[in-house]
């Protein structure tokens, strides 16, 4: 519970690992004297490491190399992949996978082996009785295994790219082929056609989109409002950063006296067929034929239903604690005339007074209803507080600002799911909804070549189709470039969820690097599912830069040596002070270590005490249930903080993008290496202390 | 004292005996591998001698799951573990990219629990498939999953769980869920192999017309105008190609047959195999199989292990085979298999198993009425609008070329040929429907089949009906002396039709409560044939007001369909001049 109950300044706790790494060196070298340091001969190293190697190869360790190159071509045979781009996909992942798997199972054996055998059958005399140092000893071995690993990476390596050529060859000829009988509305066209033309081993650099949002309508620039569609299809989120004065000093008696959200919101009906405003019905009830298809629940009048949300875009005020749950009927609200929509508690916003002050910001979401198009304009809506006013200031909180100083647009959204937007098709899509994708300060190809784009999303249907004849989700897509003015002309793209389907832009609609990309959906009854901008692979992604296959799996191999490095370490570390068997698993044991603490540590987050208590244990007495919660809560911290003092493998990220045919970028190697240095290096002189003070000789 | 001399041996003599030693121990290994290798080909021969088809053609894709096994040692529980987990999470996160090969993993790691293989059929056939947008796709998952079912059935041949489960997703995905019209389409045609018609020079300018006229949709003329430029000809399937033919013949133009591609590049099924050749007669390789024992009983069914053996006896299908034909012949073969076996169905009752032959041969021909209804649509020129799946589509087509008068032109005869066949195999569907109902009685005396009759029975005569009066619409109204006797056939059915859907309806669409109350004295539901047909009328007329009035629902729409068949048969008699027997 030591470390549990240890409470560093942030600034430490930050950068823990490079704090107990400086620590370690220095210890370790201060203990063990510096004058083995000042020794150092990188020819004794050298010659050191050569003997390692040898006698690693003596070994016969690779022999073990066409074991492996038989089992990975065997392993792809057995795969049934979805077309030839996850073909070749599938074959580099299994080909790197068994590499890494190679090195990691090899090097780990050798290096724990490898101490403990020479001191046992005295082979170790040699070395020790030559002008050599226990530093010395120590890093030729890490050098000596590092070469062996390196030799197996190279092989491997050379593998890999000789098998996923061949595969890669072989399928694109097939997708070739296959194109001259393919019928050109095949969802599937658009990709064989990629797969043709670039090839299946590719390195790709992407630009991210900035930001995505869908309008019931395209956002004209004359048109004062942006308009959502109703029937709880889209959102509009407008956000306020509260001011200190809000909030009164506790012990003062004095609240925050609450909030009011005023604004303007304009309507209009999207189908005015639909149109129906309820009227008393003299004797029998009509039949819903009447109403053509119109049901008699439905909600014609202009109503929105408001969400209290926090700075993480969370629901932050429960509706619940919202007048009418939230739900607000417009009063036909004119331009001029600003309408009191809703007043939220002080109790409710105390819960704003518990976020530190500079995210003190709530998020207003207004989710329209009925069959009815909701506009807004730039500072529409706004804040009114009775205390600010009490202190004699305006009272009015107005929404959060541009950079020109001008309020901003609300942020205008789908039905959002979790991490993902829906977006709805219709049947005419030149009346449906528009999605935006928002490209800015795009470092665009500077040639004249088309720019490959890529957009994969999900497909949810309503069930409602017919059921003869084939049934195609088509995205229009369409580039609007904001240096120059133009627009491109639309692209009609038949999709399949989940599958990515590429296709080219003309170069001249991304020139500037400031462009939006439209996206329209033609599908009644379905919508495209499109994950957020932020995720990791969100729907929509423009190829800016290609790199060599070679230059990128060389990466991923640096990025798996660096590995290999690490294992070699953590395994010559723990065999200086266990025997063998004990140092494999403790290798095991430290290098998985970070992981295991961290899915644990994870799993027991804040709240989770409570949780154990209540559902594992069934405590009903508060005493009893408080222990219990506690104990968790401190394993969970301690687990957290020993996390930080282990190596984080999941640094080591050779194989993600390389089998996605992303271009790994340099920050993905620079983890890896500073992996290295905080937790390699610091454990290479502490085998060095440990073995300087192991009696290897008499 | 004595002194003892030890000798050493020289060291070229130790390395000597050590190189004999391991020539000799790899000498032991060469023999033993070859040995091995011996008795396993021994005793897989004798094993074939003794199960007919068992094993499967040893492929590295086919890996010995028993070899994979041992290959991963303790690793295998593990890994299986692993994968199953992994993979119904990709499912729930619909992300399918490596989904069918951890399946196919699975597979291999766990070849003998058949429950992992019914589970996994239809995760490919149902949640799979539904996760594709496009038709397209879905089918060619779907297809996935019967590839799966063979792949196990080749293994392990006759397993009545994978038979029975290849049977299922053909009769019940491919033939009867919400896309059933897309997928039967697809199933009727990749029936067939393809056909490749060569095009001389001098026709080319003239394809585009042609292809036009023989109603081939733009994206496909597109690409085999491409191909017969390229290459001088170009495929097509064996329906299009009927199609074409009239159109596109003469010196130079020849059709021969073409084997289609049923796989893409990296091993995924694209179609069907076909099935039938090019004259709708099923390929001799999915009928022929193990000789009949000559020592089994005359009445003793046999199932010689061929693939479509039971679809034998209502070929030719020159319309292709549909998906429910292809089911009912596993559900049959499944039947056959747990009478011969006695094996165990691991989620079915012995009497499912037996009965399902017979009510789905029901159902099968309940397909083909609605599939020749349609038919008959297209040859009076009638069309009906896009209907989605709440529509019953059949309540639509019922009535609208009932009063088609015999002298009534087509306006595609190839269609009213087309309804022609289908209800010629409602009626062959019947008879063995029928057929299966009395076998399945003699097993499960108990079973109560009357329903079950009733409805074919009615339905045999009135698709026997239709079938006649088209057919002799098809004749010449003057010269061809078969057609008198077709009219008369088709009188004696349409009354037979009558009086077997009012009887079906009192029997089964009144309750006894209500039979009991207003059926006259001395009448029950099983006496109504002693009434003569006006009086059998005047009963369900009156029978009918009754329900009516008295607003019962649980069997109105039973009743309305009843009566539409009802009506049916009497405008065709009327188009007849015949006289109702009801009057």
């Amino acid at each position: 519970m030591l470390l549990a109950d240890l409470h560093l300044p942030a600034f430490i706790d930050a950068h823990l690992e490079w704090y107990v790494a400086a620590a370690l060196i220095v210890a370790g070298l201060a203990a063990s004297g510096l004058a083995d340091l000042s020794r150092f001969s990188p020819t004794r190293i050298w010659a050191i490491s050569g003997v390692c190697f040898q006698e690693s190869i003596r070994r016969r360790v690779l022999w073990i190399i066409p074991l492996t190159i038989v089992g990975v071509v065997v392993a792809v045979q057995l795969l049934n992949p979805i077309d030839e781009q996850d073909a070749v996909r599938q074959t580099i992942k299994y080909a790197l996978f068994a590499t890494g798997t190679l090195v990691v199972l090899v090097t780990i054996i050798l290096a724990c082996t490898n101490l403990p055998k020479e001191i046992d059958n005295r082979v170790i005399y040699t070395i020790v009785t030559k002008p050599t140092t226990r530093l010395e000893i120590i890093v030729g071995k890490i050098v000596g295994f590092a070469r062996v690993s390196a030799t197996l990476l190279l092989i491997m390596g050379v593998f890999t790219y000789g098998y996923a050529h061949l595969r890669a060859g072989h399928l694109q000829s097939k997708a070739r082929s296959r194109l001259e009988t393919m019928s050109p509305t095949d969802s599937g066209r658009l990709s064989l056609q990629h797969y043709a033309d670039y090839g299946l081993l590719q390195s790709k650099t992407y630009a991210r989109t900035a930001d995505f949002q869908q309008f019931a309508r395209l956002p004209l620039p004359e048109e004062t409002n942006r308009w959502v569609n109703g029937d709880d299809e889209q959102s509009f989120v407008i956000g306020f950063d509260l001011p200190p004065a809000l909030f009164p000093d506790p012990g003062t008696g004095q609240d925050n006296g609450g909030l009011q959200i005023v604004g303007q919101i304009a309507t209009e009906y999207f189908d005015p067929n639909r149109e129906w405003h309820p009227t008393p019905f003299p004797g029998t009830m009509p039949g819903a034929a009447e109403f053509k298809g119109f049901s008699l629940k439905e909600i014609s009048r202009p109503a929105v239903t408001i969400e209290i949300q926090g700075p993480d875009k969370y629901n932050l005020i429960p509706s619940t604690e919202m007048p009418g749950g939230g739900f607000v009927e417009l009063t036909g609200s004119k331009k001029s005339e600003d309408q009191q929509l809703l007043t939220l508690t002080a109790v409710s916003l105390d819960r704003v007074y518990q976020l530190p002050e500079n995210r003190r910001r709530i998020n207003v979401k207004f989710q329209g209803n009925g069959p009815i198009r909701y506009g807004v304009s730039r500072g529409a809506v706004h804040l009114f507080s009775p205390r600010l006013k009490s202190l004699g200031q305006s009272g009015i909180i107005v929404s959060v600002r541009d950079a020109d100083g001008q309020p901003a647009w609300p942020t205008f959204r789908g039905r959002e799911l979790v991490g993902n937007q829906e977006f709805k098709g219709v049947a005419d899509p030149a009346k449906g909804s528009v999605g935006v994708f928002a490209f800015r300060n795009v470092a665009v190809p500077s040639n004249d070549a088309p720019v490959p784009v890529e957009l994969r999303c999900g497909i949810e249907g309503s069930g409602e189709e017919i059921s003869s004849g084939e049934s195609n989700t088509h995205a229009i897509v369409e580039v609007y470039n904001l240096k120059t003015g133009q627009t491109s002309p639309s692209l009609d793209l038949p999709i399949e969820s989940n599958r990515t389907v590429f296709f080219n832009i003309p170069a001249e609609a991304v020139t500037g690097g400031n462009f939006d990309v439209r996206l329209r959906c033609q599908a009644p009854g379905r919508y495209l599912v499109l994950r957020n901008a932020l995720a990791s692979n969100p729907a929509l992604q423009l190829v800016i830069g290609q790199e060599s296959f070679a230059i990128n799996l060389s990466k991923s191999l640096l990025i798996m040596w660096c590995m290999s490095l690490l294992v070699v370490i953590v395994s010559i570390f723990c065999s200086t002070f266990v025997s063998w068997p004990i140092a494999v698993v403790l290798s095991v044991v430290i290098l998985l270590g970070h992981w295991g603490a961290q899915q644990i540590g994870d799993t027991n987050a804040t709240g989770m005490g409570a949780q154990v208590a209540k559902d594992m244990f069934g405590v009903k007495n508060p005493a009893e249930a408080k222990v219990i919660s506690s104990a968790v809560d401190s394993l969970s911290r301690t687990l957290n903080i020993a996390s930080k003092v282990l190596p984080d493998i999941s640094q080591f990220s050779a194989t993600e993008d390389i089998e996605r045919g992303i271009t790994i970028a340099p920050h993905v190697l620079l983890a890896s290496i500073k992996v290295i240095l905080a937790f390699g290096l610091p454990l290479t002189i502490l085998a060095y202390a440990f073995l300087k003070r192991k009696e290897v000789a008499p | 004292m004595t002194q003892t001399t030890i000798e050493y041996a020289s060291p070229s003599t130790v390395t000597a005996q050590r190189h004999w030693g391991r020539l000799l121990t790899a000498v032991v290994i060469l023999v033993s591998f070859i040995a091995t290798t011996f008795m396993q080909h021994l005793t897989q021969e004798q094993h074939h001698a003794l199960v007919k088809s068992a094993g499967s053609q040893s492929t590295v894709s086919n890996l010995n799951s028993f070899s994979l096994a041992l290959l991963l040692g303790g690793l295998r529980g593990p890994l299986v573990m692993m994968l199953w987990t992994s993979s119904e999470s990709q499912k729930q996160e619909k992300d399918l990219e490596d989904f069918d090969s951890k399946i196919e993993l699975i597979r291999l790691l766990q070849p003998e629990f058949d429950s992992v293989h019914l589970f996994q059929m239809w995760n490919k056939a149902y949640n799979v498939s539904v996760q594709m947008a496009n038709k397209a796709n879905k089918y060619t998952t779907i297809l996935d999953a019967i590839e799966y079912g063979r792949k196990i059935d080749s293994q392990r041949p006759n397993d009545i769980n994978i038979v029975g489960e290849i049977g299922h997703i053909f009769f019940d995905k491919l033939g009867s869920s919400q896309e059933k019209e897309y997928y039967t389409d697809r199933v009727l045609k990749e029936s067939f192999p393809d056909e490749r018609i060569t095009v001389p020079a001098n026709r080319l300018p003239d394809l585009n017309a042609v292809l036009t006229r023989a109603g081939v949709e733009p994206a496909k003329r597109e690409i085999m105008i491409g191909q017969a430029t390229r290459t001088g000809a170009f495929t097509t399937g064996k329906l299009t190609a009927d199609v074409i033919r009239p159109l596109l013949n003469g010196p130079g133009v020849t059709y021969t047959f073409s084997n289609p591609i049923a796989y893409n590049a990296t091993g995924r099924r694209l179609r069907l195999d076909p099935m039938l050749d090019l004259n709708g007669y099923l390929l001799p390789s999915l009928v022929d199989g193990e000789p009949r024992p000559a020592n089994l009983p005359p009445d003793q069914e046999w199932n010689n292990g061929a693939e479509l053996q039971y679809l034998k006896t209502f070929e030719p299908f020159p319309y292709g085979l549909s998906p429910m034909a292809i089911g009912w012949n596993y559900y049959k073969r499944c039947q056959v298999i747990k009478d011969q076996t006695h094996q165990k169905h691991l989620q079915l009752s012995e009497l499912v198993i037996d009965n399902r032959p017979a009510i789905n041969l029901k159902l099968w021909g309940e397909a083909e009425w609605g599939a020749g209804r349609l038919a008959e649509m297209h040859a009076f020129g009638l069309k009906i609008a896009p209907f989605d799946n709440s529509v019953d589509e059949r309540a639509r087509v019922e009535l609208p070329t009932a009063p088609m008068p015999l002298t009534t032109a087509f306006a595609d005869a190839d269609a009213a040929q087309h309804a022609i066949y289908h209800y010629d195999l409602v009626v062959k569907t019947a008879d063995r429907a029928l057929l299966e109902f009395d076998r399945h009685q003699l097993h499960h005396a108990s079973a109560d089949l009357t329903s079950h009759r009733d409805s074919i029975t009615a339905m045999r005569q009135m698709c026997m009906a239709d079938r006649d009066y088209l057919t002799a619409m098809t004749l010449s109204a003057t010269g061809d002396t078969k057609r008198p006797a077709l009219l008369q056939s088709a009188v004696t059915h349409y009354n037979q039709t009558m009086i077997l859907w009012e009887l079906l309806m009192l029997r089964h669409y009144v309750n006894d409560q209500v039979a009991a109350a207003i059926f006259p004295r001395g009448i029950t539901k099983a006496n109504l044939e002693s009434l003569r047909s006006p009086q059998l009328h005047a009963l369900t007329f009156g029978v009918s007001s009754f329900l009516e009035s008295h607003r019962e629902a649980d069997t109105e729409s039973d009743r309305r369909e009843a009566e539409r068949y009802f009506r049916r048969a009497y405008q065709r008699l009327m188009q007849l001049n015949a006289t109702p027997s009801i009057q």
